[in-house]
């Protein structure tokens, strides 16, 4: 008794305090709708004596209302003139339009306003007729303005006391009802509690109900209701949720309470339409269900609560509620989770909270899907993923370690979601068909949600494994073949997705640790044959796409790439990783191999994917037969026998130039033009380089200038007959490095067969083939004729030709007697330089005329190494010398060329035309050192002046006059010697002698210049 | 105008494949050497250097008789440990006498010195002075072998070296500058040091020439140098992994030995063995006093000739 009337005293308190506001409130509106009728009656009265004016006032448009088109009273009140309308009224040309309220803020537009283009001018208003309209528009003007103030201060004055204060106040009632209640525990029984919290519940209910009928106090009312609605739900909750108030223990009966509860609610909520009222309602029973302790019954309170929501968010096109739903079920289950031993309570079927959660997650599906079916948007949209997050995230927080069946709980999702995406096919179209943005409500968003959870399923089903590969195989080629079947790119598109994540997986988990698996009886990488059933596949797609002319998706265009680097993988792995009884170059072989095949592909069928798989399978290729080169230590055993490693080179040089004749041959592939030179040069630089190699590795140091030598032959004849530049340039390159080659190891070579030195073996046919290789170069006839820099290596190689041919005279013959073979060759090169009219033979044969005289004057022919008899310094010299002087006699007199040259090059021709007198100044120079070395100190003035003497016979028989004036020379020098030398050295015979006869060939000399005076003059 | 057939150009390129392999397979069946060094560039360039600076010396003409005297100096400040009655003298002093009989420089008179030192050593001063130390002579094991010897320091006599180097002094002391010919020696020292080893080489030619002219068996000219191999050994070099790495060595390895007085004896070896060849395929170098037991009687073979040590 004592309960009851304690209750009865702490609800008329609550009463009261709950009652003192909303009259104030009530008292408050009351004034103020006083205020407002008196101000529209002063208006009217306004308006009436402004309408008697004489003239209508010229307004174009007035946006003002007339008196009784205002709304009624009590309505929210309205603005005089609607925000943004524009107003015919006079106005400075140049200040801003005209506001509809004072301005908080200064006339001048906001910053981000000014860019804004400037709203058209106004149309100017007509003359007005008198200055009394003039002042009547004023006043008219100043009215509506200060009319416009007070409607506004009404208006937010209104929301806030008569919406917003209402709202506030439920909610402190449904906090304060909750409070009372929980005193109310501590002194009350559980029908105590109930009673109490019926009465609260049912009196704001009633008195919401009440106060509806009158439109001045329906905010107040909406207010109530909501507090009655939330307060009745609470309680009905409580009657069998908390068991502080369980006066019901028949879940059924309390469902169906909680139900009725709800649905009238609902149809309050509905009947109302105010969509504050419902989220004021739906969070106070969301409320309820979080206050109270986790249980099979919270969890289907909320999702009644959730499905009720739904239903009036579907009804009225709230999907904010939708939403708002969504977020307030899955946080109450991610809270509130069910115990499964508290489940046995209810529903058996439901006695689960999983099935509570499938039941959530189906009902949110079930609304998005028919939201989209109604193409609604919005806030909406997101129901689709927060349905999926709540769903996965309750799952996994609740899911009980170590996770065993989430692998099954993700496949049902998957197939929820696959089952849902036909369900949105079938009732809202294919939204992201034929390249269409793809909606994140639609069916694609649904159709990858499976995909991935089917995905992940796989993952957690089959962790490691060759298993899980063939999942996600299979999962990505269905889905391949269904986006090919429906012409759903999207579906594609996640194929491609799968695909990549296999690849992913494959790269990143199973390529390096081990594990076998033994197919066919062979045993391979556990990865191996999933990677070549996915490589097949990708191939397969990438086909099937071609067949059917399907445009690419970006990740399809890769799908080749990846089904080559999948095999290229596998053969990494299984010839290395696994070994196989092979080294590591073994794995550039069989890379290569690939690359071959895939060149191949490329030619046949043209196919552009294939050639740049190729070429970067070939560039990989290189990696590891340069390390292997690099690291020649790596040497494995095959057949017992050990085996450099760079053996495996010559297979690989083979595939390299096999792939590059695909390149560079008749019938090379020309799918991507622009690069493709480029490329190509690459590989062909590749294949050179290993077949350099090779030849270095398996060939003795001696022959491997030859093997360079005869590449360099094989790559410009091809060069030429293809026609190939690139190759050409190459003959070039490996050409320059065998001369090269020729210092380090030939020149000095040591080693014979039979009569016949290896140096003169091996050098002998490099001069050959730098000698043919100038001429060809010159050829005109040569097709396609050679142009710019070629042209130019002609004569460079025709030097370097030279050059070397003189350095193996150096090493064959020695150093000083070398200068016969020198000597020879100038004559044959100034032959032939005479005769083919080439300068640069010439020129070649001036500079070793130079080389020979300079040798020969440093070594004045001394050879010890030479044969005894054969070659003596006599002898040798005087072969050296005829060879000058044979070269003098054959060059033409010096006619021609320029006169005075101005440049380098007329420079060079006058030499080249006076090259005559060159060859005779080191004839006879060098003659003068032979006498020197080999005539006796006393005799040798005699020799010179026997050599001066002859030089001018030979110089008038010829007649030349270079000749004779080395005679001349040669004569002055034996006077200056005579003189200066032979007065004080030579003994008196030797003495006399050399005056004598030095004399006499001075006479001789002189005579012949006088009898033969008058011929002298026109002989060259 | 008709263009003519490219065929024959287009073969006579061909052709040279041929050739090349042709010779490749020539090489193949002989005996190859598979040494490879960039001596050859440094050779040449040595020539290169050598060539300019001896047109330069040749311009200075020193007389034997200048040079002779020169030497009788340097002979006088050395301070040698000569033993001139040492039992070998008389032995070397006939031998090397033989040798120097086929000279190309006739007006130089040689006298030949033995220096009481275990090291085994050779030299040669301007002038025809040679030393032979007792090392020497007892690390020699045949006469012919010793006449090798003698005779390649006969050939830097015969061949100018030992003069070349005084013959800037020479020149700067005859144009009353012989401070400044002392003061250009040094840099002089550093450009000629690049071909002194060629020096040698050319020494060890000439000194096979001299001792082959006077009888000796030509094959005893590279057994010193054997067993001088075989006493002391020569770093050998493991081949590189690729050819970039043998040039660079190859060069690295010549360039640090340009400026050695002496060559790597393993080539000395492999030139005369060339040369040894080469003069046999030119009908000369076949057969020869070697002359074992007269070099440990010390009887020269001008006094004696055993029948079994070869010759004519």
């Amino acid at each position: 008794m004592a309960e009851v009337l304690f209750g009865v005293v702490g609800l008329l308190v609550g009463l009261l305090y709950l009652c003192a506001p909303f009259v104030a409130i009530a008292a408050w509106r009351h004034a103020r709708r006083l205020e407002t009728d008196l101000r529209t009656l002063e208006r009217r009265l306004a308006m009436r004596r402004f309408e008697p004016a004489a003239e209508p006032v010229p307004l174009q448009r007035s946006t003002i209302p007339p008196a009784d088109a205002r709304p009624p009273s009590g309505s929210p009140a309205e603005p005089i003139v609607a925000p943004g309308a524009a107003l015919d009224l006079p106005r400075p040309p140049s200040g801003p339009p005209p506001l509809m309220y004072p301005p908080a803020e200064p006339l001048e537009p906001a910053p981000r306003d000014r860019a804004r283009p400037e709203p058209p001018p106004l149309p100017s208003l007509p003359a007005v007729p008198s200055p009394r309209a003039e002042v009547d528009v004023a006043e008219r003007l100043s009215d509506a303005l200060q009319g416009g103030w007070r409607a506004v201060a009404s208006t937010w004055e209104e929301r806030i006391g008569g919406s917003v204060l209402s709202k506030a106040g439920a909610l402190l009632v449904v906090i304060g009802v909750a409070l009372f209640v929980g005193w109310s525990m501590m002194n009350l029984g559980p029908g105590g509690r109930v009673a109490i919290a019926l009465a609260v519940s049912g009196t704001l209910l009633a008195g919401g109900l009440g106060l509806q009928r009158w439109a001045d106090y329906r905010s107040l009312a909406l207010g109530l209701s909501a507090a009655g609605w939330g307060g009745l739900y609470v309680t009905v909750y409580a009657m069998h949720g908390l068991a502080a108030a369980r006066i019901i223990d028949d879940p059924r009966l309390a469902l169906g309470l909680l139900l009725a509860v709800a649905a009238g609610m609902i149809v309050h909520a509905l009947w109302l339409e105010v969509p504050t009222l419902v989220a004021v309602a739906y969070a106070a029973a969301f409320a309820a269900v979080v206050i109270g302790p986790p249980s099979a019954f919270a969890a289907v309170a909320c999702v009644v609560l959730a499905g009720t929501l739904l239903i009036v968010a579907a009804r009225r096109a709230w999907s904010g509620f939708a939403v708002a739903g969504v977020l307030c079920t899955y946080g109450i289950l991610a809270v509130r989770f069910p115990e499964p031993d508290d489940a046995s309570a209810l529903l058996p079927a439901l006695s689960t909270g999983m099935a509570i959660l499938w039941a959530c997650w189906s009902m949110f599906e079930v609304y998005d899907v028919a939201m989209a079916a109604r193409g609604r948007g919005g806030v909406g949209r997101a129901i689709a993923p927060l349905n999926l997050c709540g769903l996965l995230g309750v799952a996994l927080l609740h899911w009980p370690p170590p996770f065993v069946g989430l692998d099954w709980f993700l496949a049902a999702a998957a197939a929820a979601y696959a089952v849902s995406t036909i369900v949105r096919l079938s009732v809202g179209g294919r939204p992201g068909r034929d390249g269409a943005a793809a909606t994140i409500a639609g069916p694609e968003l649904a159709v990858t949600i499976a995909a991935a959870l089917w995905a992940a399923a796989l993952w957690m089903r089959f962790s490691a494994g060759w298993r899980l590969h063939v999942g996600l195989l299979m999962e990505a080629e269905i889905l391949f073949l269904l986006g090919i079947a429906l012409g759903w790119r999207h579906l594609r598109a996640l194929a491609a997705i799968v695909f990549a994540v296999l690849l992913v997986r494959f790269v990143a988990c199973d390529v390096l640790p081990g594990g076998e698996v033994i197919v066919g009886g062979i045993t391979l990488a556990r990865w191996t044959p999933a990677a070549l059933v996915a490589a097949a596949a990708l191939v397969v797609n990438r086909a099937i796409l071609a067949w059917r002319g399907r445009p690419l998706l970006a990740g399809e265009s890769l799908a080749t790439f990846a089904a080559t680097a999948l095999v290229t993988l596998v053969i990494g792995g299984e010839a290395w990783q696994r070994h196989l009884g092979l080294s590591l170059a073994t794995v550039g072989f069989a890379w290569l191999v690939l690359a071959w095949l895939l060149m191949e592909l490329a030619v046949r069928w043209r196919f552009v994917e294939a050639y740049v798989q190729a070429c970067i399978v070939a560039f990989l290729a290189l990696v590891p037969l340069a390390l292997v080169n690099a690291f020649p230590d790596a040497l494995v055993t095959v057949g017992g026998d050990a085996v450099p490693a760079w053996a495996w080179l010559g297979p690989a040089v083979g595939m390299l130039h096999a792939i590059g004749w695909r390149l560079a041959g008749p019938r090379r592939f020309a799918g991507l033009e622009p690069a493709e030179p480029d490329v190509s040069q690459a590989i062909l630089v590749a294949a050179t380089s290993g077949a350099l190699l090779l030849a270095w590795h398996a060939l003795p140091a001696p022959l491997v200038a030859l093997a360079w030598a005869g590449y360099a032959v094989v790559a410009f004849g091809l060069g030429v007959a293809l026609p190939h530049a690139g190759l050409r340039w190459h003959a070039y390159a490996v050409l320059a490095l065998t001369v090269g080659r020729l210092f380090l190891a030939n020149f000095t070579n040591v080693g014979m067969t039979g009569m016949l030195s290896h140096r003169l073996l091996t050098v002998g046919p490099v001069v050959l083939v730098l000698y043919g290789l100038a001429i060809r170069l010159a050829d005109s006839r040569l097709r396609p004729p050679v142009t710019g820099g070629e042209r130019l290596l002609g004569p460079i190689w025709s030097w370097i030709g030279t050059i070397v041919l003189l350095v193996l005279m150096r090493f064959e013959l020695g150093r000083v007697l070398t200068v016969g073979g020198w000597a020879a060759v100038g004559v044959v090169l100034l032959v032939l330089g005479q005769r083919l009219g080439s300068a640069t033979l010439r020129w070649q044969s001036h500079a070793i005329a130079l080389a020979t005289f300079a040798r020969s004057w440093g070594t004045g022919f001394a050879a010890p190494e030479g044969p005894d008899g054969l070659l003596n310094p006599v002898r040798l010299g005087g072969f050296v010398v005829t060879c000058l002087f044979a070269s003098e006699l054959l060059c033409p007199s010096a006619d021609r060329g320029p006169h005075s040259p101005r440049s380098p090059g007329e420079l060079l021709a006058w030499l080249d035309a006076h090259r005559r007198t060159f060859y005779a100044i080191l004839g006879t120079a060098l003659l003068a050192i032979l006498l020197v070395h080999e005539v006796p100190t006393g005799l040798l003035t005699a020799a010179l002046g026997i050599e001066g003497a002859a030089l001018l016979v030979v110089g008038f028989a010829r007649p030349d006059r270079g000749l004779r004036a080395c005679g001349l020379a040669v004569l002055g020098v034996c006077v200056a010697k005579l003189f200066f030398h032979d007065l004080r050295h030579l003994e008196t015979p030797y003495r006399i002698l050399s005056f004598i006869l030095l004399g006499i060939l001075l006479l001789a000399a002189s005579w012949v210049y006088t009898r033969f005076k008058p011929r002298l003059r026109g002989l060259p | 105008m008709t263009a003519r057939p490219r065929w024959p150009a287009d073969a006579c390129w061909w052709l040279l494949l041929v050739v090349v392999a042709a010779a490749g397979a020539v090489v193949m069946r002989g005996d190859v050497d598979d040494a490879v060094g960039a001596g050859a560039a440094f050779e040449v360039w040595g020539d290169v250097v050598r060539d300019v600076d001896q047109c330069s010396l040749s311009l200075v003409r020193v007389s034997p008789e200048e040079e002779m005297r020169l030497g009788r100096e340097l002979v006088a400040s050395g301070g040698w440990a000569t033993v001139p009655a040492s039992p070998w003298q008389a032995y070397v002093d006939a031998v090397g006498a033989g040798v120097a009989a086929h000279v190309r420089r006739r007006g130089i008179e040689y006298r030949f010195r033995v220096v009481e030192s275990p090291e085994v050593n050779a030299f040669a001063l301007p002038g025809g002075n040679v030393f032979v130390t007792t090392g020497m002579l007892g690390f020699v094991e045949s006469e012919a072998e010793l006449a090798f010897v003698l005779g390649h320091e006969i050939a830097h006599v015969d061949q100018r070296h030992a003069i070349e180097a005084l013959v800037t002094r020479i020149a700067m002391e005859r144009i009353g500058l012989g401070d400044v010919g002392r003061l250009a020696e040094l840099p002089l020292v550093l450009v000629r040091g690049g071909y002194r080893k060629y020096q040698e080489l050319e020494a060890d030619v000439a000194g096979l020439h001299l001792a082959t002219a006077a009888g000796y068996d030509p094959a005893a000219a590279v057994v010193p140098f054997r067993r001088l191999a075989a006493l002391h050994g020569e770093p050998t070099s493991r081949r590189p992994s690729n050819p970039l790495g043998e040039a660079v060595g190859a060069v690295a390895t010549g360039l640090g030995s340009y400026l050695h007085s002496h060559p790597v004896t393993q080539a000395r070896i492999d030139r005369l063995d060339q040369l040894i060849a080469q003069r046999r395929s030119w009908g000369r170098g076949t057969g020869g006093y070697r002359g074992v037991q007269n070099h440990g009687q010390k009887l020269p073979r001008a006094a004696h000739e055993f029948p079994d040590e070869g010759g004519h």
